[in-house]
């Protein structure tokens, strides 16, 4: 990322005279992204939102791949910059709109935050990807600062520089955001006035045959593939009356089968134990949530899951 | 390995017994849509009751071979693949047979013990299929129970012991019988659906065990046959109180419908005693039982047309079983993977519930008389977690937003400094049932929130919000007290909606801004609906992640299953009140320490 014209005072009292940080689309072409397996018609759907712009809330549970699905279609797309941000509870105006910093250099350029950078990538490249991860936990007034970029303005003023920042008429910038339900997430709901602004889709688990396809189930045992399957069902189903607190997602069972294999052939270790332990049993703290849990790895893997004598082969 | 487990064996499943039976209830409750009370007692019974609208459980939790939780999923097995035992018993009982009602009776009751035989091996070999870890358990407690059963080993000597044998696994036994088929039978009954034992247990009997009863009786027409069947009976009779998990009905139905023997016997003695009042009594009367008897039994007269539509041979009625079997196993599973996928979290969003509620508003009244004794000592209590306000920056700068103070130095705009926070405080939020069973003890409730009022009276920081709650069609009313003055229009009436008072009290309780909130549930009923607790629990869970304290207060007898469901709500953090008359002192004296504990515990996280 390069800085072009610095201010040559660090304490400008006029904010037009105030320089930002150049945003250079290269920094933000989509690398590496792992396998995708498409089961809604995803890409299809993504394609038609470069003509019609209309932002699209994905709503859905963890660990389903609502966020790789958009990575991976960008990454079909030749030279086209991906810009992602984690949002929190914490996420502050400066995150969003941007904020002073001091450079190594000694100067204090401003730093464009995630709306003005997207907007600038879009410019520069004639189309962007903006992606808003978990936007639901943003704060309400944090909320409201994405409002005018995603309507008819196109666009956000940002008042330490005194410039608007547009969307050039030719440029197109697609936005992404991704939400839980909001009892997974923070402790906001989204405003109805930013939700209005998005075409919603809502996502659930997938069918365990879709789930299958999904993950990579080379050199794992059938019956150590079906018990996680039907244990990540059953999680579900228990998460989703209050009993359990973590539901296992695709994310979860396509590691587990990765560290499966990872763990399969070292001498002395239980790769099927080994793997209930961390990527199930670790996700519990509550005791009784332990002992659920432990409850029903027993009635799907059979006792020995828990006999010491038996831990090491 | 195992970093949370330190045992090696199940002991886990003791330490949080009634979590994880409930839990597996949980799972079965949503994939039968109905309502599964489970009641556990200090034995080692097994029971199961459907009354149409619900099961119930009877659970002995005493440890054994074989495990209660192994039990439970016997039981659950049975449930989840609709076992046609009413069907099937409604279904014997329309059969008239050409013969005595003694004969009839017996029929009626060995057709039962195969049934059953053949049922639950059905329901395990089907429930093992999906899940294979209790599988094994079932392996192992078939093994126990026949130990338990048989502690002798022998050779079957009938075709029912011959089938309970197979069933237990013995199929050596049974090989060395001259009732082979059994084997056929018991494996053919697994994963087959849900009239593989109904229709296998009726075939049994036909071409096995009528076989053998003509062949007895062809072989010795009076005196063997009644000795055969004596000695059978006398099996089945004392391998009743071990055989499988018999449904309560079931049960009742033993105890009426009793042995051949026993029939025998009573019905011998009936004519008997007339004949007696004649004869003279001693080694005269015992000598006519006995040949009574012998006539009666010579009279065994079948065959009994038990299934005249199906005629086809073992082999194709097995095909066809376990082809229903295993769409019925395919459709657990399909229903487990809906469950799992099921939206009900959306139902209990404040969004989907915010048309159902409404607050009403309330008229102002008297005052309330209060308990000053009480009052005074509740002040204390909250003086100390009144709170106040910290400084604009303390010691540590925390409370600079550095960003900003950045901005400032180079733009000379914005500010820096992080409001003031308010620290510590309390809300405190009084959920009340205002149900129409409440309707006794409103003049108490009254009292105790006059009281409680009085407690935080000049104190600022401590805010206390009574909501009164109840139901009519689908609907919640709700009554938000925030003065002491609108104590007095708290009345009883209405339905206990508790899903829906919970869904609110939730959101009215995370709009508040105290760093420490303390809700209480007070109620005397159970809910409208069944799935209310479980979304009841859902909010009281996510409040508790939230820092919110939740307590439950029941009102009324401190029995088992009021307990139960506290605790499925409330976990261990709930008092049963039995007495509301000491309500006052009682309940204000858990406040109090309730309070106190988590002032340590905020303090000490």
């Amino acid at each position: 990322m390069g800085i072009s014209k610095l201010s040559k005072e660090s304490s400008a009292i006029n904010p037009s005279s105030l320089e930002y940080i150049q945003v250079v689309p290269e920094d933000h072409y989509v690398r590496k992204i792992p396998s995708y397996f498409e089961t809604r018609n995803e890409f299809k759907i993504y394609d038609g939102l470069l003509s019609s712009r209309k932002p699209l809330l994905i709503q859905g549970p963890k660990g389903i791949g609502k966020t790789l699905s958009i990575a991976k279609w960008v990454s079909k797309k030749p030279k086209m910059p991906f810009i992602q941000y984690d949002c929190s509870e914490g996420t502050k105006e400066s995150n969003l709109i941007g904020r002073s910093i001091i450079h190594k250099s000694g100067t204090t350029p401003f730093k464009l935050g995630v709306i003005p950078t997207a907007i600038e990538l879009a410019n520069k490249s004639k189309i962007a990807v903006l992606c808003l991860e978990e936007v639901g936990s943003l704060a309400p007034a944090m909320q409201k600062l994405l409002n005018p970029l995603l309507d008819w303005r196109s666009g956000l003023y940002v008042d330490a520089l005194d410039k608007t920042f547009h969307l050039d008429a030719d440029a197109k910038l697609i936005v992404f955001a991704t939400s839980n339900p909001s009892n997974n997430g923070g402790i906001y709901e989204l405003n109805q006035d930013l939700k209005s602004r998005f075409a919603i889709w809502n996502w659930n688990y997938p069918e365990t045959k879709e789930e299958m396809s999904m993950v990579n189930l080379t050199e794992i045992p059938k019956e150590f593939s079906k018990g996680i399957f039907l244990l990540a069902m059953e999680t579900r189903a228990l998460e989703k009356n209050g009993s359990l607190d973590y539901a296992i997602s695709t994310r979860d069972i396509s590691d587990a089968f990765h560290l499966y294999r990872s763990y399969k052939s070292v001498d002395g270790v239980n790769a099927g134990q080994l793997v209930l332990d961390l990527k199930v049993l670790g996700n519990y703290d509550a005791e009784d949530q332990i002992d659920t849990i432990k409850s029903r790895i027993e009635s799907i893997f059979g006792k020995e899951m828990f006999d010491v004598s038996k831990k090491t082969q | 390995m195992f970093l949370n487990s330190d045992s090696n064996n199940l002991s886990f499943e003791k330490n949080s017994e009634y979590e994880i039976y409930h839990n597996m209830i949980g799972i079965f409750e949503q994939l039968k849509k109905k309502k599964i009370k489970l009641n556990l007692s200090d034995d080692n019974t097994v029971e199961l009751e459907n009354t149409g609208s619900e099961y119930e459980i009877r659970l002995g939790v005493v440890a054994e071979a074989v495990t209660p939780k192994t039990k439970l999923e016997r039981i659950l097995s049975k449930i989840i693949f609709n076992s046609p035992d009413k069907e099937f018993k409604k279904y014997i009982s329309t059969i008239k047979p050409d013969t005595t009602k003694v004969q009839h009776t017996l029929l009626l009751k060995n057709l039962k013990i195969i049934y059953d035989i053949l049922e639950i091996r059905r329901v395990e070999s089907c429930y093992g299929e999906i899940y294979p870890g209790a599988n094994d358990r079932f392996v192992d407690a078939r093994a126990e129970d026949f130990k338990k059963e048989f502690p002798e080993i022998k050779i079957p000597i009938d075709p029912i012991e011959a089938l309970r044998f197979a069933r237990y696994d013995q199929m050596d036994l049974v090989l060395k019988s001259e009732f082979k088929d059994a084997i056929d039978y018991i494996k053919g009954v697994e994963l087959t659906g849900k009239k593989g034992a109904y229709d296998l247990a009726l075939m049994y009997w036909e071409k096995v065990v009528q076989e053998f009863l003509f062949r007895k009786k062809e072989k010795n027409e009076n005196q063997a046959l009644e000795d055969y069947l004596s000695d059978e009976i006398r099996n089945h009779k004392s391998k009743e109180g071990t055989e499988e998990s018999k449904t309560s009905s079931e049960q009742n139905d033993d105890k009426s419908s009793k042995t051949l023997e026993d029939v025998i016997n009573e019905k011998i003695e009936e004519g008997v005693d007339e004949k007696a009042k004649d004869d003279e009594p001693g080694t005269k009367q015992e000598e006519n039982v006995e040949t009574e008897k012998s006539k009666l039994l010579s009279d065994f007269k079948n065959p009994f047309e038990l299934d005249n539509k199906n005629n086809s041979s073992f082999e194709k009625t097995r095909e066809r079983l376990k082809k229903s079997g295993k769409k019925e196993i395919s459709t657990i599973e399909k229903e487990l993977e809906k469950i799992s996928k099921k939206q009900t979290v959306q139902k209990t969003t404040w969004k989907n519930i915010q048309s159902h509620i409404t607050v009403d508003t309330h008229k102002h009244t008297d005052l309330i008389e209060f308990n000053k004794i009480t009052s005074k000592k509740l002040k204390n209590t909250f003086k100390k977690i009144q709170g106040g306000r910290m400084g604009d920056v303390d010691s540590t700068g925390e409370d600079i937003d550095v960003d900003a103070y950045i901005d400032f130095k180079i733009n000379k705009i914005g500010k820096f400094l992080i409001n003031s926070k308010k620290f510590a405080g309390f809300d405190i939020i009084l959920a009340i049932d205002e149900s129409s069973s409440m309707k006794d003890n409103m003049d108490t409730v009254r009292r105790m929130c006059a009281t409680l009022y009085d407690s935080i009276s000049n104190l600022p920081h401590v805010r206390l919000t009574i909501m009164g709650w109840n139901g009519t069609a689908g609907h919640c009313h709700i009554k938000k007290i925030t003065n002491p003055t609108q104590i007095g229009s708290l009345e009883a009436f209405g339905e206990t909606p508790l899903a829906m008072a919970v869904g609110y009290a939730k959101h009215e309780i995370e709009k508040m801004t105290s760093q420490r909130r303390l809700f209480f549930l007070i109620t005397d009923g159970h809910p409208n609906e069944y799935e209310d607790i479980a979304i009841a629990r859902k909010g009281i869970k996510q409040m508790h992640h939230k820092g919110i304290i939740c307590n439950g207060i029941y009102v009324g007898e401190n029995t088992a299953e009021n307990t139960a469901q506290m605790k499925e709500i409330f976990l261990d953090n709930f008092v049963i009140c039995e007495n509301f008359d000491y309500v006052d002192t009682y309940l204000m004296d858990k406040i109090s320490k309730q309070i106190i504990r988590s002032i340590k515990k905020v303090n000490y996280n």
